[in-house]
């Protein structure tokens, strides 16, 4: 055989041989189940009953300006988060990992997060890639579960200003240990394993709470409570002075 | 991976398995190994078997086989409600004829019966010397496991199906990855392994029966099937395996990575029929062969169902 077509040859067997592989992918799962694992509660420390996560890299600027749950600060981190469950082809879809979507990554009644997003592209999240958790608390609206890998459809819910006006908490969390595996490997982003310490942005939105992280709550309500604090400690000077008139 | 002991390998004395009387007395070669990971990635196929419950032969009749003098109700699935998943706990293994090495899950069982729903039409009729043995399970070797976090420590498993099961430790137990539905029963077939990915140093410890006779270990086409030695005590060179002969002439591959953690690959493993090659279809020879260390394993890729033929590292 001569020396090209012995070269096309093997180029055409590995092609073919190629093609069996298995598909180049990774897992990821949530633990956020009880307080051992840490749970994402909401911002008064209670467990969410309503709501969901979503897993992805960044891929614009981590902006703390931007940490509140508004409608456009929601935009802004829609257009830079790539979601490992998001389709890996089409158009007019933000294009993300192809993994499966789990129910587990929608908040249940015990308040836990759990379960595994598979068939995730690794070409998309080579390893040591940063991943982050983008957590919601909102009522009516919650992922789709699909347990196809690569499906072209969309999973995850758009929030929209009514959402907004209605309340949003959100957290927005990542640790030293949340790191893309190698190809075929699986990654556990568990909850307890964000302090502090860590070298990365941990959390970027949220409050640490021991194991548990808080929730940011919407700033209307932030502000409604700080309204509501200086109008007490308003009314005690108030009967202070009035008392001391009285005494005196 | 360090592969710190191998302690107390008995060779008892052993019989060949396929003596055709149902009481024949058949011994295992037992040993233990510890093998100490630290951070990051592995394959990790166990190495021993377990105890042989029964060795006899019969004849194979509407998928089911004739056994006595065994308590079948440990053999059966398991039987668990609600969302507990079920498994096979025990499988026979043929040791004659065509099928000789390959393990069919035991799928029910009589007082004095075993039956696999997965015997091949062209089993049945056919006399056949077998033996039967309960599965090695995640159970079996995460529990006792020394090091591996609660939660975090993920082992994941390439179904034949081409799904794909992860599994933790959480409370003490094996789980699914809800952290609750306990799923330690979770088997690992013969020859097979599974991906590990852990944060520290986890020690695994193995006992066991070392198997005496060939191992035919199914790939499918379209997953990644994870194939290991089944050698405790040593690695495995590629050129003195069966994979020249078990992999598919150009077409099927197998992909080793490395055992440090850092899962790197390292070597392309294919066969040109006559031998094991790299990917340029150059043969590898004793001074370049890849070798796959014990506890590890392969990544293989095929177009269509077939075998890996793994021999028994007893000599």
């Amino acid at each position: 055989m001569k020396s090209s077509n012995k070269q096309l040859f093997l180029v055409a067997i590995l092609l073919i041989s190629s093609f069996s592989r298995g598909w180049s992918a990774i897992s990821i799962t949530i633990a956020g189940v009880n307080s051992t694992s840490g749970q994402i509660l909401d911002s008064k420390s209670q467990v969410v009953t309503s709501g969901f996560a979503r897993v992805g890299k960044i891929t614009g600027t981590i902006d703390l300006t931007k940490k509140d749950p508004t409608f456009a600060n929601y935009q802004y981190w829609d257009s830079i988060f790539v979601d490992v469950n998001d389709p890996t082809t089409g158009t007019g879809t933000t294009l993300g990992g192809g993994g499966t979507t789990p129910s587990g990554w929608n908040f249940s009644g015990t308040g836990g997060l759990s379960s595994s997003s598979s068939g995730i592209a690794s070409a998309t999240y080579p390893l040591n890639t940063q991943l982050y958790i983008w957590a919601f608390k909102v009522s009516g609206k919650s992922l789709t579960a699909n347990a196809t890998a690569g499906s072209s459809s969309v999973f995850i819910p758009s929030l929209d200003t009514n959402d907004f006006t209605a309340g949003v908490e959100w957290a927005l969390l990542t640790a030293d240990e949340w790191k893309a595996p190698a190809d075929l490997g699986t990654l556990s982003l568990t909850i307890s394993q964000i302090t502090a310490l860590d070298t990365v942005q941990a959390p970027i939105f949220g409050s640490d709470l021991g194991n548990s992280i808080t929730m940011i709550p919407e700033p209307s309500s932030g502000l409604l409570a700080s309204l509501g604090l200086a109008l007490v400690l308003f009314s005690r000077r108030r009967k202070q002075s009035t008392g001391d008139k009285e005494l005196n | 991976m360090k592969k710190t002991n191998l302690i107390a390998v008995l060779a008892l004395a052993a019989t060949p398995a396929f003596l055709h009387a149902q009481t024949t007395s058949y011994s295992d070669v037992v040993g233990y190994s510890k093998y100490s990971l630290s951070a990051g990635q592995y394959i990790f196929s166990p190495t021993f078997v377990k105890t042989s419950l029964y060795t006899g032969s019969g004849t194979v009749s509407s998928k089911t086989l004739a056994v006595s003098g065994v308590t079948t109700s440990s053999l059966a699935p398991s039987s668990f409600t609600g969302s507990t998943p079920n498994y096979p706990r025990a499988y026979v293994e043929i040791l004659s004829g065509s099928y000789a090495g390959v393990v069919f899950d035991i799928t029910s069982v009589s007082t004095s019966s075993v039956t696999s729903a997965d015997f091949p039409s062209d089993l049945n009729g056919q006399t056949v010397s077998f033996l039967i043995r309960q599965h090695v399970t995640l159970g079996d070797v995460f529990t006792p496991a020394s090091g591996m976090a609660e939660y975090s420590d993920a082992i994941t498993l390439f179904n034949s199906d081409g799904s794909t099961s992860i599994r933790y430790l959480a409370g003490g137990i094996v789980t699914t990855d809800d952290f609750e539905t306990p799923a330690g029963h979770t088997p690992i077939y013969p020859g097979s392994g599974v991906i590990l990915n852990i944060g520290g140093n986890v020690t695994l410890s193995l006992a066991g029966s070392v198997k005496s006779t060939i191992a035919k270990v199914p790939v499918y086409p379209g997953i990644n099937n994870i194939v290991g030695t089944l050698d405790p005590s040593s690695g495995l060179m590629a050129t003195s395996s069966t994979l020249a002969t078990s992999l598919g002439a150009f077409t099927d591959s197998a992909t080793l990575y490395s055992n440090n953690g850092a899962f790197s690959l390292q070597n392309f493993i294919y066969s040109d029929g006559e031998s094991v090659t790299d990917d340029g279809f150059n043969a590898y020879n004793a001074s370049n062969s890849p070798t796959i260390p014990s506890g590890a394993g392969l990544i293989v890729n095929v177009p269509s169902p077939s075998y890996i033929v793994l021999n028994s590292p007893v000599k």
